[in-house]
Formats: C-alpha cells, structure tokens, sequence
C-alpha cells in the first residue's frame, strides 16, 4: 500500500521539490500551502507522516506539534535549519517522532521516513530459488544445510538479491556497505565476494553472482519473494 | 613601578629647598637679632625634625596608598574593576584618583557595550543568515536529485562544500559567543567516528583510503560539537593523505583521568618548523599553500571549540611519515553524577 507523507513547508520551492522527490520514491504526498489553520489541516490530512517544518511563517511549530499531540500521534518529522543538540531534544520533547536538518541527506530523509512507516513491515526472511535468507539470523538455509555468512557478506548478499536483475557496479555496492557502517576497501570487497561466492557453491549455488565485466555484478531472475 | 624613596625625594626637590632657604633665612635672622647660639642651634634642630617628620609622613601615607593599590591591581584579572576595590582611601589625592577612574571606567564601559552590542547583533545576524542559507541549498540538492544528470554527482559535491564551508562559520561564531548552546551527555565515540567517516565516504571510497576503527570509549561531550571537530580532522588525514597505500586509524584509550581519542593518518605529516603555529588562526602552512584551498580555520576552530568544551587537543607529526592528532576528554565525576541525575 502506498503511503501519504503530507508536507508543512512554507518555502514553495522546497516544498515541491520534495514532492517529486519522495513521489520518485514511491510515496503519495500532499502539500499545505496555506497556513491559516495547520493544525486542523494536519489533522484532517489523513497522512501517515507529517514533514514539518519548525520555523513556518507566524506560525510556532512547536505550538503546532503541541496541538496535535493533544489529540493525535501521527508520525512527525521535523524539519529544520538549526542543528544544535538543544534543538533536537526541544523537538522531541514537544513529540516530534524525529528530526531531520537541511540540508537533506537524501539517504537519511529516505532512512528515517521508512523507519517511521515500515516499522513493522520489513521482511526478514527473502526467497530466492530452492533458498532462503534469514537477514535476522544472518544465515542462508537450503533443505537442512545452514550456512553462517559474515556481516559484509550478508549485506552484500542482500543487496544483489534486492536489486535482482540489475547490474550493481563495485562503485554502488561499496557505497552501499559505507552506508551502513562497513568501510570496506577495494581488495575487502572482491574478498568477501569471492568468499560468498564459495559460499553458495557449496550449497549448488555455482554462478549465482555474474560479473559483467568492467561494470559490476548482477544474480539473474526475476523479483524475489519476501 | 612602585613608589620608592629616592624618587619621592627627587619630585619634591623645590619644596626641599623652600623649606631649606626659609630654615637659613629664620636662622639668619635670630643671628642678627643676636639670639643666643644655643638657642639658635636647638631651634634649628627642631625645624629641621619637623620638616622631616611631615615630609616623611606624607611619603609613607603614599606609600602605603599606592603599594596596597598596587598590589590589589596585581592580583586583579580584570584591572579595571580596581575602582570596586576602594571605597574610602581615607586621604584627598586617594579619594580624587578614584573618582577620577571610576569615571574613565564609566566612559570605556560604555564604550565596549556599544561593540559589545555591534558585535552581538553581528554574530546573531550570521547565525540567522547561516540557518536561512540552508533552505536554498536544500532545495538545490533535491533540484540536483530529481533532475539526474551527467552533472549531478560535480554540483551535489560542491553543494557539500558549501555546507561544510557554512557549518565552519556556524560554530566559528558560537565558539565566542558567550551563550552555553552545547549540551554535555554521555556520547559513545563510536557513534561519532561512524557517523563523521560515513560522511567523507566518497572521498574516502575514490582515493581508496584504508579506515581502521578499533575500541572507541565513552566520553562527556556535546554530540554535534564533537562531531563537527573530529570532521575537521578527519577531512585533514584525507586532504594530506598520500596517494597510495594511504591508511587513518582512529582509537581510544582510556587513562586513570580522561579518555583520548586519536587519529593517526600515515600522510605527508606537516614539518617541524611549522607544527607549534597549526592551531593559529589563518595559519595555512607549506601543505596548505603547495597543493590545496586550505582556509587555515579547521585547526583553529578545533582548538577554540575544544577548550570551550573543557577538551585538550594536540597534534604529533613527522613529515613525510605521520600526523596524530589527540583530544582529551577528562573524567569528571562530577558531570557523570550530574549526567545521572
């Protein structure tokens, strides 16, 4: 199901700029461009999460945030220049579920909308062929063999499987790893993908991972089922 | 200078010789008028005691005036608060250097709350200007992002510099103004080191630069402060790194009083006749001039920012070989009974 993020954001070119932005990455977003009475706004907007910018003309977000956590607990990010670490405890007191400077780090926009909606429906377990991947357990189980992989392995692993079909070039797959805390060098990369690739030979798995050469890897098929 | 005897003597030669020139005319006088020799000698004697126990009075009672003013000045930080010290000096000339100085202390007060002022609204006005300048640029990176092109990657990473070239006039006028706008908690340095190396990513990724984090400690800092810190250092290692088999390590260990987190890189290391001036505002150096855009801010800003935070930071380095810096975080249990509570 698609989600709604509704925007509270008085900079008009802001504000649709982060429209197509977000419709890009699959959410239907609404806008408020008239701030008369944004509370009963935010109210009726039937949103699942509110971007809200805390400094909105005449208006206090903080009052904003106040009123609606009175009578609801819709999912509210907050938006604002001002980074300090009083800031951010100010908003959270207020109720704001997070918080999110400009300007954005398109990851960490992404990153924090999906961990406030998806909570709940992030899937551990991934099927492809006769196989299964347990990103929880960090293991990959066929008929009664299991197979323990290593964090970089798991996530590249994980990875390919998302983006199956695609070619991933080394460039995209380290950047990925950066992102999530794994600062892995060139040589690391092409050892852990030659290891995950022993890995799933031992299991049948042979030529899972191609490598199209000078552009990156690619497991052929078809979406995977989770 | 204090007042000393030989000088007071000097100044006061005229009255000297007024009193010496009025003592012989008195003398001469009783010699006409034939007083008895006896007599004269004994009144001389007891003009000249008299001229010497006032002109001695008068030198000690300055004396003790000025070596207790200037003594009290010595102990003062602030000298110009010496006229809060006095209240009654108990002799005219005291009471009228007083008054006099708390005058020109009023005139120099009110001249410094008028920069105060100036300077005041200044910082206020390029704090504003600094949150306001994030909009534009925010939705130039979403203009950037959804209009993909051969371009991007070029404009998003100079978007970046702009954003960090801002967020370093950001905390270059917070690390003088008097306000508290930092909050000390307890901060895992991992968290910090993380979030500061996923940053410099695409630099890091594209000059192929070995990460090595091992055990990082927790510390009593301000999260966004620190973070702004070892950033500075750590764009540095990359800045200076050598172009090949460049390798930054970052640590912590732990010492009976404080937690030191370092970060070692193996770069061109900065020579020794320039490492004491590093922390120098504008100070760019041989490296900074030879082959980057270096502003001479980073270190500076660094220092500043630390020493507000009650934070050391040092810098090590052999040219051509390495550069270390360290920053201190002394334990203190008495913020960490404060953190608790």
């Amino acid at each position: 199901m698609v989600k709604n993020i509704l925007i509270v954001e008085d900079e008009v070119k802001l504000r649709l700029e982060l429209k197509t932005f977000l419709n890009n990455n699959g959410y239907n977003v609404s806008i408020i461009d008239n701030f008369d009475n944004t509370v009963r706004d935010i109210l009726n907007s039937n949103a699942d999460l509110v971007l809200l910018d805390i400094n909105l003309p005449n208006l206090n977000g903080e009052y904003i945030l106040k009123e609606i956590r009175k009578v609801s607990n819709i999912n509210i990010i907050i938006i604002t220049s001002r980074n300090t670490e009083i800031d951010e405890l100010l908003s959270i007191n207020y109720g704001a579920d997070d918080f999110i400077t400009k300007p954005f780090n398109k990851e960490i926009l992404l990153a924090r909308i999906n961990r406030l909606l998806n909570k709940k429906m992030e899937n551990n377990i991934i099927k492809y062929k006769n196989i299964k991947l347990d990103i929880s357990k960090s293991i990959i189980v066929k008929d009664n063999t299991i197979i323990d992989l290593t964090k970089n392995e798991l996530k590249i692993f994980h990875y390919l499987i998302k983006n199956i079909g695609k070619i991933i070039s080394r460039d995209e797959l380290m950047n990925y790893l950066w992102d999530n805390y794994e600062f892995v060098d060139d040589n690391t990369l092409t050892v852990n993908i030659n290891r995950l690739r022993s890995k799933l030979n031992s299991i049948g798995l042979n030529d899972t991972i191609i490598t199209k050469r000078g552009q990156g890897y690619i497991i052929l098929g078809d979406e995977v089922e989770t | 200078m204090k007042l000393r005897l030989s000088d007071y003597v000097k100044d006061k030669y005229k009255e000297i010789i007024l009193s010496l020139i009025s003592t012989l005319t008195i003398v001469l006088i009783l010699i006409i008028f034939k007083i008895n020799s006896v007599l004269i000698i004994f009144i001389t004697t007891i003009l000249i005691i008299n001229f010497l126990t006032i002109f001695l009075y008068n030198y000690i009672k300055r004396k003790i005036f000025y070596n207790n003013f200037k003594n009290t000045l010595d102990r003062l930080d602030q000298k110009y608060l010496i006229t809060e010290m006095f209240q009654n000096t108990n002799f005219l000339e005291g009471n009228l250097l007083l008054e006099y100085l708390y005058e020109i202390d009023k005139s120099m007060n009110e001249y410094l709350n008028k920069y105060k002022n100036i300077s005041k609204e200044f910082i206020e006005y390029i704090e504003l200007w600094c949150h306001e300048i994030k909009t534009p640029l925010a939705t130039l990176g979403l203009i950037v992002e959804n209009n993909k092109s051969e371009l991007s990657n070029s404009i998003k990473e100079e978007l970046e510099k702009l954003d960090s070239l801002i967020e370093q006039v950001l905390y270059f006028s917070r690390s003088d103004s008097v306000e508290k706008d930092y909050i000390i908690k307890r901060i895992d340095l991992k968290d910090i080191v993380l979030s500061v190396v996923k940053r410099n990513k695409k630099d890091l990724i594209n000059k192929k630069i070995k990460i090595n984090i091992e055990d990082l400690g927790i510390v009593n800092t301000d999260s966004k402060w620190i973070e702004f810190i070892v950033n500075q250092i750590l764009t540095n290692s990359i800045k200076y790194s050598k172009e090949k088999g460049a390798v930054i390590t970052i640590y912590s260990k732990e010492f009976k009083n404080s937690v030191v987190l370092y970060i070692k890189d193996n770069g061109i290391g900065i020579p020794e006749s320039e490492i004491e001036r590093v922390f120098d505002k504008s100070f760019t150096g041989s490296n900074g001039r030879k082959k980057y855009k270096s502003t001479g801010m980073g270190l500076y800003l660094s220092k500043k920012l630390c020493e507000k935070l009650g934070h050391s930071i040092k810098i090590e380095s052999k040219l051509d070989k390495y550069t270390l810096v360290s920053i201190t975080f002394p334990k203190s249990s008495m913020i960490d009974e404060i953190i608790k509570n």
